[in-house]
């Protein structure tokens, strides 16, 4: 019961400096490194409960008022998100559940936090971006950033940077729940805010489909997955329409579909049907995808002949086999020129 | 990405699994020894391609795996991906389940109950804390290490997926663990099932069968009684063979009330639990040589389980997954002949000309593309040589059919001849611009 003799703090205010405090000081000290991180953790569990209350107590709003304005006068947040890392495993959720309560407050229609973050202290967003370069906080910072992106000007600020590229190399990382959870995070980046996603859809083309590309291709069965359904995802919303045009008039991108299609998992295939029905439905189709399309007419009769729905038990996929094949049996007859 | 963590990065090479010791449903569990650090573990291997769930599922749940780490929980090290499966690496218990301890010594004396439940209760205590239900709390799921420790096992994904199946029941589950609200959720779906309090009664009925042998109503057929559970009044603990406080601790954990009934936290303060903790050692040396003593006597050890999945590739093939299908990249005329034309005259003259078929245009020349072509005869004479040749669209196909000619030949220096034909010819077609018009005239002519 040491701390009984240690002077608590009384005030919010006085909680977020002793906070910072122990915070500035895990630097400094590494024989004492424990200590701090033990006060942090004790620091952290009071400012949650000024957030939540207890079992005794229930939060009072005029202390969170206090609180957080001097986590926003302080940087408070910064200096938690900055050194994440040498905070102890219990204390990293204890941050996460700090940041996202203060950002889910609201002034009435303000959000403080997300004003904080955008116009003082954007460094925070770019810490987080990066997590999973680290292995120890990278899901923590996933966490709070999938949070911080459902306000959509967190949102444009994220897929405005350069830094946002980086979610594909992530996605890749060797360890394995962190590579996931980049992808989630990638994943509600494009398919949360519908407009954003659009607009940077169309003015990001190029690299976009670059990138999704290599990921379909890549030889991770759970990349290969999860990035066709992104695609699909994308290509069933109709305000992406600059962005389907080009994409499906885009034979390097039929080809990749159509690798998918011959894949030996059946639920490859039918990621990649569901993408590749758009390309035969499509009314005017490019002449490099009508004539990979025509050329390859007996393999798709061959291919839908044997094409296995039957696991899917889906009376929509029936359907949508059935016109698919029947769009395919009027391409044209290419007659070969020998 | 400079400092992306240092760790090796996990892979199927860095692990030898040595045998199945459980089946699940979606997958198997091996014992493992890790190559590097010779530590001995668990590994769930789970096919993602069997079920047509979401991917999301699977990797969601494997991220909050990683989230918790607690002394009362089997814990979570990494995972990877192989092929269609994902092996889930956790940590591994050498001394069993308590069910399969059970079996042996048909039942524990009250002391080791106590002992036992009581980590139970902390491991669900975290558990409830990072707001996860365990949902399957019974012997088969308390694992024990060689030291006599205990831990919970087989919560969030890897219960769901390699969930133990008592082999007589295809019953999902067996409900004799089920608190009341579980088997009833469905009818009174209005309030969204039941919560962390379940755990709690899984818990009391845990604790009546590790003191008696077997769980309360096990000699009904599940599926007969599992809608007379919550009808029944709760089991309670009779007999003079057992102490008033195990029998008040039941009757607390099988509070029919969810509400009423406590929490794990709670329940750690009750008198037969807490009691446990003045000789926690002695009881613990006792389940260590109750767990030797089992070991030498047979079973366990070197009991080999059938898996029920196969391990490599196990991957639904479809019907003809076999003869893979040769998707043609080469769109009908930007093959062979296109590659020639690049940079021919005919560049208004191909727009306009829309009694033929459309014109094609050129493969993009991306690196990928390449890579698809694995047909397009990449020793043929390089379209640049061509580039400047002005072949007619008619010339063209006298270079296509040599080039279908080139692919007919069987042996290397036969296609040496057509290679050298087809460079000869676009040299005579560069000296003397339509000869091979004329010449696919007259062919045509003939025919």
């Amino acid at each position: 019961m040491a701390f009984l003799f240690k002077r608590n703090p009384k005030t919010p205010q006085e909680l977020v400096r002793a906070l910072n405090e122990s915070v500035s000081k895990l630097d400094v000290s590494s024989d004492n490194s424990k200590k701090y991180q033990d006060e942090c953790t004790r620091f952290l569990t009071q400012v949650k409960v000024v957030l939540h209350g207890d079992d005794e107590t229930d939060p009072q709003p005029d202390q969170i008022s206090f609180l957080a304005q001097e986590i926003y006068a302080t940087d408070c947040l910064y200096y938690l998100i900055a050194n994440l890392k040498k905070l102890n495993f219990d204390s990293r959720k204890d941050v996460l559940i700090i940041f996202s309560t203060l950002l889910r407050r609201q002034i009435g229609s303000k959000s403080p936090t997300v004003d904080y973050l955008i116009n003082s202290k954007p460094e925070i967003i770019q810490i987080l971006i990066r997590g999973p370069e680290s292995q120890e906080i990278g899901l923590i910072c996933g966490q709070i950033l999938r949070d911080c992106i459902k306000y959509e000007v967190i949102n444009r600020f994220v897929i405005s940077s350069p830094l946002f590229w980086n979610f594909f190399q992530y996605v890749h990382l060797p360890v394995f729940e962190i590579a996931t959870d980049s992808f989630t995070t990638l994943h509600d980046l494009l398919t949360i805010h519908k407009k954003l996603v659009s607009e940077f859809l169309a003015n990001n083309y190029d690299q976009f489909n670059t990138q999704i590309n290599k990921l379909i291709q890549s030889n991770n069965y759970v990349t290969k997955r999860q990035s066709v359904r992104l695609l699909s995802e994308l290509v069933l919303q109709r305000q992406n329409q600059l962005f389907l045009n080009r994409y499906f008039d885009d034979s390097n991108n039929l080809k990749i579909i159509m690798i998918l299609l011959s894949d030996k998992s059946k639920n490859l295939q039918i990621e990649g049907f569901h993408i590749f029905k758009f390309f035969v439905a499509k009314p005017k189709k490019s002449q490099r995808v009508l004539d990979i399309l025509a050329k390859n007419k007996d393999n798709f009769i061959e291919f839908f002949n044997t094409f296995d729905i039957q696991t899917f038990n889906d009376a929509n996929l029936v359907d949508e086999r059935d016109y698919i094949l029947g769009e395919i049996q009027k391409l044209p007859e290419i007659e070969r020129i020998n | 990405m400079a400092e992306v963590s240092q760790s090796l990065p996990a892979t199927i090479e860095n692990y030898e699994l040595v045998q199945c010791i459980g089946k699940g449903n979606f997958g198997d569990v091996y014992k493992s020894i890790n190559l590097t650090t010779s530590k001995v573990v668990a590994i769930k291997v789970v096919n993602l391609d069997d079920s047509t769930d979401e991917v999301k599922m699977f990797t969601q749940e494997i991220q909050f795996l990683s989230r918790l780490r607690n002394r009362h929980i089997t814990n979570y090290y990494e995972s990877f991906v192989h092929d269609y499966n994902m092996f889930i690496v956790m940590e591994y218990c050498g001394g069993g389940s308590c069910a399969d301890l059970l079996r042996h010594y048909k039942k524990f004396p009250e002391d080791l109950v106590a002992y036992i439940i009581r980590d139970v209760l902390k491991g669900l205590n975290y558990l409830h804390s990072e707001n996860k239900v365990h949902r399957d709390i019974k012997s088969a799921n308390i694992l024990l290490t060689d030291n006599g420790e205990i831990k919970l096992a087989d919560f969030g994904v890897s219960g769901e997926i390699t969930m133990t199946r008592l082999k007589r029941n295809t019953f999902v589950g067996t409900p004799f663990w089920m608190a009341p609200e579980v088997i009833t959720r469905g009818k009174s779906s209005s309030d969204g099932g039941y919560n962390e309090k379940a755990d709690i009664w899984s818990a009391g009925i845990t604790t009546i069968e590790l003191v008696t042998g077997s769980p309360p109503l096990s000699q009904y057929d599940p599926m007969k009684i599992i809608f007379e559970i919550p009808k029944k009044r709760p089991p309670i603990l009779v007999g003079i063979n057992y102490s008033d406080n195990i029998k008040d601790f039941v009757k607390y954990c099988l509070i029919k009330d969810p509400k009423a009934r406590p929490r794990a936290k709670d329940l750690l303060h009750h008198q037969f639990i807490s009691r446990v903790n003045h000789h926690g050692d002695t009881v613990q040396n006792m389940l260590i040589r109750l767990i030797s003593d089992r070991n030498t006597a047979s079973e366990i050890r070197g009991k080999f389980r059938k898996p029920r999945h196969k391990l490599i590739n196990t991957v639904n093939f479809s019907k003809k997954g076999e003869n893979e299908i040769k998707w043609d990249f080469n769109s009908v005329r930007d093959g062979p002949i296109d590659r020639i034309t690049v940079g021919a005259t005919s560049k208004g003259k191909s727009k306009a000309n829309s009694n033929v078929r459309p014109s094609p245009q050129l493969p993009e020349s991306s690196p990928l593309n390449s890579a698809l072509l694995p047909s397009s005869p990449e020793t043929v004479p390089s379209p640049q040589e061509s580039a400047s040749s002005n072949v007619s669209r008619k010339g063209e196909v006298l270079f296509y059919c040599i080039e279908q000619v080139y692919h007919r030949s069987k042996t290397e220096s036969a296609k040496r001849t057509v290679e050298t034909l087809l460079s000869s010819l676009l040299e005579f077609e560069n000296e003397q611009p339509g000869l091979c018009e004329a010449i696919v005239e007259e062919l045509c002519h003939l025919i």
